[in-house]
């Protein structure tokens, strides 16, 4: 595991930070976009399915392409490979949800619960977490325009869709907190493990409770 | 490696010169005439025994405070006497950190640049290799080496029309975790290469066997990477006291214990500690004065880590 990080986690946490301060005010649209689709989803707008998906699809595309292909890959090779699977991810979520309609807001509570909290967990969690580490909060991992908050907020917007046929959304999103949490382990940085672990835990908690 | 045109007597007194009129950006070079220099196999040349490595130390991005400190590392190690550095495009912004601090500093006489060949795609390697040379912003490279094997007959083919055009000067091989042994000790015995590149520390000693009376026998010169086992093993070491008769070894601590087990070893030609820190830099260059363990001292030194 340790050969494919090629970087001390004090070089990976500075990162961030020049990523956010080169990216600003990517972020700040970010949440606004985010808000916008929560507002949907609660109001139960009829289009609110699409603009759920599309927005999702934004936060995994400008992810893979922004962070993934042009900041990470700097450090490691396999960003860019990270990157296009990002992309992957968004383009068949915008598809699926977005083109084609199938993100239908669930009336399950227990899932619409899981989505708000979620949601939360990517807005505030990892500006938490980086501020109580001391590394300050422009080194925070930032709603839908960091690989830990998109991989949530794409796990989130499964949550809120009814039905077993957009699980399969949840495979890439696996995948990646998994690999995101077994990093952050090698690592040993602590900050990092809370957004994958729940990411993982939803996911797992999803597809169980939709095969009952 | 670039050649200036200067030389050395000319060089240092620049660097003084500069140094007095605080000109950060002129080379340094100590004189260091009797530091300890291996043979590059059937070649001739001469090179440091200690070489320094660029995995994780050097892959800081574009953090400006950090490129500018590792390029006191890299200032540290030519002070005193160093002159191998190696690196990968494996290893994200390495090249190009190293490539800076060049930059800043100029880039000294004594540079011997060792970099890699790492793509499945032939036709990309030719590509990997011209980028190489504009990140280390040098003019010809020492030390070509196709990484983990991978792809190795096509990149040996390109990186031997390369050697004839004159862009680099020798040519080699690496593995690392002592891992592909065999695919190894196959392209030893039937490839015309300069270099290999291995694992061999007190504890990884596979090469003991095959590899390192190979490179002997074929006139091949050892760069041995990992030294330290990516920090673990001088962690492990640094619990326990350095034993009184480390100093017949020549090892006044433990880096410079773990290091001269290694470069005693006749076949070895250098060993490539990483480091981020100067003052490590400087422990690991201690290595290249004094004396080397003979045969039995390195039994002794080894079977001592190996109980630790």
């Amino acid at each position: 595991m340790d050969r494919l990080i090629p970087f001390t986690p004090d070089v990976y946490v500075g990162m961030f930070a020049r990523y956010n301060e080169d990216t600003w005010p990517a972020a700040a649209l970010a949440m606004l976009l985010g808000v916008v689709a929560l507002i949907c989803v609660r109001r139960r707008e009829p289009r609110a399915g699409r603009i759920l998906a599309f927005s999702a699809a934004t936060f995994w595309v400008w992810t893979g392409w922004a962070f993934h292909i042009h900041q990470y890959a700097n450090l490691n090779w396999a960003a860019v490979i990270f990157g296009w699977l990002f992309i992957a991810q968004g383009a068949v979520t915008a598809l699926w949800g977005g083109i084609l309609g199938r993100f239908a807001i669930t009336g399950d509570p227990v899932r619409i619960r899981i989505g708000y909290t979620l949601i939360a967990a990517a807005l505030i969690l990892h500006p938490l977490l980086a501020q109580a580490a001391g590394d300050g909060l422009m080194t925070a991992q930032l709603f839908g325009t960091a690989p830990a908050t998109a991989a949530l907020i794409g796990v989130a917007a499964v949550s809120f869709v009814q039905g077993r046929s957009v699980l399969w959304l949840l495979a890439w999103p696996l995948i990646w907190s998994a690999w995101d949490l077994a990093s952050a382990y090698t690592m040993a940085l602590m900050r990092d493990i809370p957004l994958p672990a729940l990411a993982i835990a939803a996911t797992v908690y999803l597809v169980f409770r939709a095969r009952r | 490696m670039y050649r200036t045109n200067f030389n050395r007597r000319q060089f240092i007194g620049l660097g003084a010169a500069a140094a007095a009129f605080g000109l950060a950006g002129v080379p340094v070079r100590a004189a260091a005439p009797d530091i300890l220099m291996k043979t590059v196999g059937k070649t001739g040349a001469r090179i440091p025994a200690i070489g320094m490595g660029t995995w994780i130390t050097f892959n800081v991005g574009e953090d400006q405070r950090l490129r500018d400190q590792r390029t006191e590392v890299l200032r540290r190690f030519f002070e005193m006497g160093g002159g191998m550095i190696d690196s990968s495009p494996m290893y994200g912004s390495s090249e190009a950190v190293v490539g800076y601090g060049l930059r800043k500093l100029g880039v000294p006489e004594g540079l011997f640049s060792a970099t890699k060949v790492w793509t499945p795609v032939t036709a990309h390697g030719k590509e990997q290799i011209d980028d190489s040379f504009g990140l280390w912003g040098v003019d010809t490279f020492d030390l070509f080496q196709v990484h983990n094997l991978l792809n190795w007959e096509d990149h040996l083919e390109t990186l031997r029309a390369e050697k004839a055009a004159g862009r680099i000067r020798y040519i080699g091989i690496t593995t690392s975790h002592g891992m592909r042994h065999d695919g190894m000790e196959k392209i030893m015995s039937s490839e015309d290469i300069d270099f290999v590149q291995l694992t061999y520390n007190a504890v990884d000693r596979a090469a003991e066997s095959r590899l390192l009376p190979l490179a002997r026998e074929r006139g091949i010169a050892v760069i041995c990477n990992r030294p330290y086992r990516r920090g673990s093993l001088i962690d492990k070491v640094q619990n326990h006291p350095l034993p009184a008769w480390a100093a017949e070894a020549g090892a006044k601590n433990w880096p410079e214990f773990l290091l001269k087990f290694i470069v005693s070893h006749p076949a070895v030609t250098c060993a490539i500690p990483a480091t981020s820190k100067v003052e490590h830099m400087t422990e690991n260059m201690g290595v290249l004065k004094g004396p080397l363990p003979d045969p039995k001292m390195r039994r002794r030194m080894a079977d001592h880590v190996g109980n630790l």
